[in-house]
């Protein structure tokens, strides 16, 4: 991985350092389309069929205690909803960490996110379980919050020592491998139900969200769009160059930091709801970066949101259909459809450049 | 100034890393202390959590999991297992229902049944999980504990999870009472299940960490029935509990006599409202280890184990319920002497080295082929294994592996003992049902 200086992103073909690429409003009417049609269709495709005009009906009255309503109300919504929500999140954490970088594949879980909650999950599992037998869901949401948030505090401490991106980057991957061998040391001790349930936990899955999980949820990734928003202006300086950023009143410790508080916020929710989805945070700001060439935070902020909320959506649609009753990871299916297409575009830009 | 200014700073953080450092060594020793095996192996005192710390678990097992049921119904086994016996306990007051008596069991330690006015039970799992069995005639009473699940019986259309416990509805005829599966008809060796599945009368509905809600809530499942694999996965009981389906987790696989986990028809009797089958098919049960349980010492040594594909030998603790049921065949299990506290596993990895010092004497093998999988012949076994043929069993050709079935056969351990009889006596092979000398 190379590492421009300063954390500069090198702007896609066609974009003009910090200038406007396409104007992406023809983007944001097609996402905003595909995504109303993603969550229409999910919430209308299950193994029990259910006709439309009933689900509207449903969906408009609140509900009416019928096995049709409870399928609707309390296994499909949420699910769906979920999915676009932390399909976004996934999506913005990922820009964030990009940003940071200054490296388009840059992912939420290259700093060892995803391996402290994976660490803290298999505490949870392995030593919890074993005193305890029984646990709510709940503390495993917690504790997998607590892995990911520890593991951004670990970065946000390094970044304060380290000036350098590909420094950071190496104290990141080695947090990941630190956090990987306790988890491996823990494994040496656990059951193979231990083993075979903390495998099924990482690879991600929206199964048995319920409607107050999205809403904190929300709450949370809300929270992270709306900080991303305030940080806009100063990310647009700092992709012109750290120097840049600084001459324009940038405070950059402060910057890095926020933007790593950020990025680490929203995949740690994400982590703690649905365990650690793959490829999202990596594909869907590369690709909305290639196809709006443009590097203007304002613009790329909603629309990766956008867009990873509904690649998410389409994913966890064919994750739990494909093979109904049988359900795929959600991992599976992100890396399965999205990495041939991120190949693709990577081929295809490399013919345009030729 | 600055390269002053610099060491202090270099001798802070240093400062604020050790006690990081340090609390990362105590939780990782607190974790191995919680979880760690401490059973030695007999005739060299190794701990077999060095053994256990060569393996990182097992593929096959993990498969097998996958499709085939799931590692916690696979025998599972330690008295410590899926919880600590029971204690003395007091039955819960159910208002309005006096209660009349506790159902007494022989082998069982993880359940108890007690009996109440108007046909109402309370099953209590360990003394912590704690069900109201109220029939579909009666009302529910109000006012009740708050950690009392109800479940109306007889349960029907139940969501069968739990692997291991669909034998004990066939043996009981309880079988149309299971509507839903959460194994595929390809994953059952308990025929009739198999047979239910390939008619339509039973249905899959996804595995126990991703069923298919949707199919549940339309199919108006009254029951699912988990094993204890679904404490891993929590939200999915809590959103089954959401949907309005009690879910009732199978203990059986904790207890450590053979019987006991054939005892558990006693529960499932009272949840299918098949109380008499049940009491009658577990007495002939009884009377079976009766007539072919108390078998004399042998004075034969028998291991019972597989290897992983990484090379480790797993093995049945001593007090797993295989090693009793070796035990009770007139043998001795080797690894007798070898626990593992706090695990609901009665399993362990040893090193193949540990292994060879123990199992090479011995005069018995039995290899656990319904775990491992994918192994059909006595080459396939050498192949897992390559040490083995240098073993005294091998020379004496006293190898045996297990048939696929074996986990799913709960019903049935009376048989499995008179098999491991059989074997020790060097009786007639064709007779066993759930042991077979590989080709």
């Amino acid at each position: 991985m190379t590492l421009p200086e300063h954390g500069q992103l090198k702007a896609p073909a066609g974009a003009e350092g910090n200038g406007r690429g396409r104007t992406p409003v023809p983007f944001f009417a097609c996402v905003s389309l595909t995504l109303a049609f993603m969550m229409a269709f999910s919430v209308g495709s299950g193994s029990v069929r259910i006709l439309p005009g009933e689900i509207l009906r449903i969906l408009l009255s609140g509900g009416d205690g019928s096995a049709a309503s409870d399928i609707v109300l309390l296994i499909r919504a949420p699910r769906v909803l979920s999915a676009a929500v932390f399909g976004g999140a996934l999506a913005l954490s990922g820009y964030l960490l990009q940003i940071f970088f200054g490296n388009p594949i840059a992912g939420p879980f290259v700093l060892g996110i995803s391996s402290g909650a994976k660490t803290a999950v298999a505490l949870v599992m392995i030593v919890l379980l074993g005193s305890y037998r029984q646990v709510p869901s709940a503390v495993l949401v917690l504790a997998a919050f607590a892995g990911s948030a520890a593991a951004t505090g670990f970065i946000i401490l390094v970044s304060r020592r380290v000036r350098h991106m590909a420094s950071l980057l190496v104290a990141g991957i080695m947090s990941g491998y630190l956090c990987s061998a306790v988890t491996e040391f823990l494994i040496t001790f656990a059951d193979d139900a231990d083993i075979v349930n903390l495998h099924a936990w990482s690879e991600g899955s929206f199964a048995g969200m319920t409607m107050d999980g999205v809403k904190t949820g929300a709450l949370i990734c809300g929270a992270g769009f709306l900080l991303s928003v305030l940080l806009a202006k100063p990310i647009g300086a700092y992709q012109m160059g750290e120097r840049y950023a600084r001459s324009v009143g940038v405070n950059i410790r402060f910057f890095r930091a926020a933007l790593i508080l950020v990025s680490g916020m929203l995949s740690a929710c994400v982590t703690a709801f649905a365990g650690p989805v793959s490829f999202i945070g990596i594909a869907v700001p590369f690709l909305t970066r290639r196809i709006l060439k443009t590097q203007e935070p304002l613009v790329l902020i909603p629309a990766v949101v956008l867009a990873g909320a509904a690649a998410c959506v389409a994913c966890d649609l064919i994750a739990r259909t494909a093979f109904a009753p049988l359900e795929l990871y959600i991992g599976t299916v992100t890396s399965l459809f999205g990495a041939p297409v991120v190949i693709f575009m990577l081929v295809t830009r490399r013919r345009e450049a030729g | 100034m600055n390269d002053k200014k610099n060491r202090k700073e270099k001798t802070q953080c240093r400062k604020r890393l050790l006690p990081a450092l340090i609390l990362i060594i105590a939780v990782l020793f607190a974790a191995a202390c919680g979880r760690g095996t401490d059973g030695t192996v007999p005739g060299r005192g190794t701990a077999a959590g060095k053994g256990a710390a060569a393996g990182q678990g097992n593929t096959a097992d993990r498969d097998n999991a996958a499709g085939k049921g799931d590692p916690s119904d696979i025998g599972a086994g330690s008295p410590a297992g899926a919880g600590m016996p029971r204690e003395e306990e007091t039955p819960p007051e159910i208002p309005g229902h006096a209660f009349l008596s506790a159902a007494e069991t022989v082998y069982a330690e993880h359940f108890h049944v007690y009996c109440y006015e108007d046909g109402l039970r309370v099953i209590s799992v360990n003394g912590e999980q704690r069900y109201l069995c109220v029939p579909r005639e009666t009302g529910v009473p109000e006012d009740l504990p708050e950690d009392l699940k109800v479940i109306r019986t007889p349960a029907r259309r139940v969501y069968m999870a739990a692997s291991a416990v669909m034998s004990l509805y066939d043996a009981m005829g309880a079988l149309d009472t299971v509507r839903l599966s959460g194994t595929e008809e390809s994953g059952w060796y308990c025929e009739a299940a198999k047979e239910a599945m390939e008619d339509g009368r039973i249905l899959y509905a996804g595995r126990y960490s991703a069923p298919d809600f949707e199919l549940l809530k339309q199919e108006e499942c009254g029951l699912a029935l988990e094993s204890t694999m679904i404490y891993h996965t929590p939200k999915i009981a809590e959103m089954i509990e959401d949907l309005g389906i009690p879910v009732f987790v199978d203990g059986s696989s904790a207890e450590s006599h053979p019987l006991g986990r054939t005892e558990w028809i006693l529960v499932y009797g009272v949840l299918a409202g098949r109380e008499k089958e049940a009491a009658r098919f577990f007495e002939e049960q009884r009377a079976l280890l009766g007539t072919y349980g108390s078998f004399p010492d042998t004075g034969k040594t028998a291991a019972f184990f597989h290897v992983t594909s990484g090379g480790t030998a797993v093995v049945r603790t001593g007090n797993d319920y295989i090693s009793n049921m070796i035990r009770l065949a007139g043998g001795t299990y080797v690894f007798g002497d070898l626990s593992k506290e706090n695990s609901r596993s009665g399993s362990v990895n040893i090193t193949m080295e540990e292994f060879m010092n123990t199992a090479a004497d011995a005069d018995y093998l039995i290899y656990d082929a319904a775990i491992a999988g994918g192994l059909s012949g006595l080459e396939d076994i050498y192949a897992a294994c390559p040490v083995l043929p240098s073993f005294r069993a091998a020379k004496e050709g006293h190898i045996y592996m297990t048939d696929r079935q074996l986990y799913q056969s709960a019903d049935i351990t009376a048989r499995m003992i008179l098999d491991l009889h059989e074997m020790m006596t060097d009786g007639d092979t064709d007779k066993m049902m759930f042991i077979r000398k590989p080709e």
